[in-house]
């Protein structure tokens, strides 16, 4: 899997989706520990892996949400789904899991050459999401082509 | 009286930003954590229009779409899938099943009231 171009999807993905949130992100170094972890796994017919996505000091009146631990659930399966969508745009289709929510005084993501990370500062803390992508065999991303939907489409039947 | 909308989703902060939006639209609003709640309420309440999730623990949206889809008493009740997710081979299943539209996550409150107006007038 060419890595420059799954590094350019999640990247967009990140910044696009807290975008849409009213989170304002700075890349910045992760310290690599979080209050609040998401993780969702990912499997299709040529790939398989994992997302995470962690925070420190999420605002709940910056989020608007009552429950933090829902909020970066949801945050983490939109991530996700939007990856997704531009993995399917290049001839790689997945299917999601449900996330998995973990919640703790100091929750540390060991660093490892088959992460790829993507460390933000927010107005509040930090945010860090990371995706392990596993393919079954040599895979090669297709040339992008246009979704089906895309964020935010209404598509009536 | 006020016409009610199921939103069906195991995101308690998505459950509650539609709920918002809609109940300032108009509408009475109701809420089911995954498949088996919504169909459960989608046979024992009045429900005009249903906004449901795809992807849930216990019964997935596809599937309960699929449950409800198959008994002819809902044949006329309006499901639209709101996901994240955007697969040809999903929405072409949710349009088998019956749904009446797919949206993509986030999507903007005049948006999702515009859409649900299109089916249900307050």
């Amino acid at each position: 899997m060419q890595s420059k171009i799954v590094d350019a999807i999640v990247r967009e993905s990140v910044e696009s989706l807290f975008g849409t949130q009213g989170v304002a992100l700075t890349p910045a170094q992760s310290s690599g520990t979080f209050k609040v972890v998401a993780v969702v796994g990912f499997a299709g017919a040529r790939v398989r892996g994992s997302l995470g996505l962690g925070a420190t000091g999420i605002s709940e009146d910056l989020v608007g949400a009552d429950d933090i631990e829902d909020w970066i659930s949801e945050m983490a399966n939109q991530l996700l789904g939007r990856i997704g969508n531009r993995f399917a745009a290049r001839g790689v289709e997945v299917e999601l899991a449900v996330p998995m929510v973990l919640r703790g005084v100091e929750l540390r993501v060991e660093h490892s050459s088959v992460l790829l990370t993507y460390p933000f500062r927010t107005n509040d803390g930090e945010l860090c999401a990371w995706i392990d992508v596993r393919p079954f065999e040599r895979l090669e991303l297709a040339e992008h082509e246009a979704m089906p939907v895309s964020e935010g489409d209404v598509c009536l039947f | 009286m006020k016409k009610k909308i199921l939103i069906v989703d195991d995101s308690s902060t998505i459950r509650l930003q539609v709920t918002k939006v809609l109940t300032k639209a108009g509408f009475d609003v109701a809420q089911a954590e995954d498949g088996v709640e919504g169909a459960d309420l989608i046979d024992r309440d009045e429900i005009s229009l249903v906004l449901c999730d795809v992807n849930m623990p216990r019964m997935n949206g596809l599937s309960m779409l699929e449950h409800v889809k198959s008994q002819a008493r809902h044949a006329g009740l309006p499901i639209l899938m709101v996901t994240t997710e955007g697969q040809s081979r999903l929405i072409r299943r949710a349009k088998d099943a019956g749904a009446k539209g797919w949206i993509v996550k986030p999507i903007s409150a005049e948006q999702l009231v515009a859409t649900v107006q299109k089916f249900v007038p307050a």
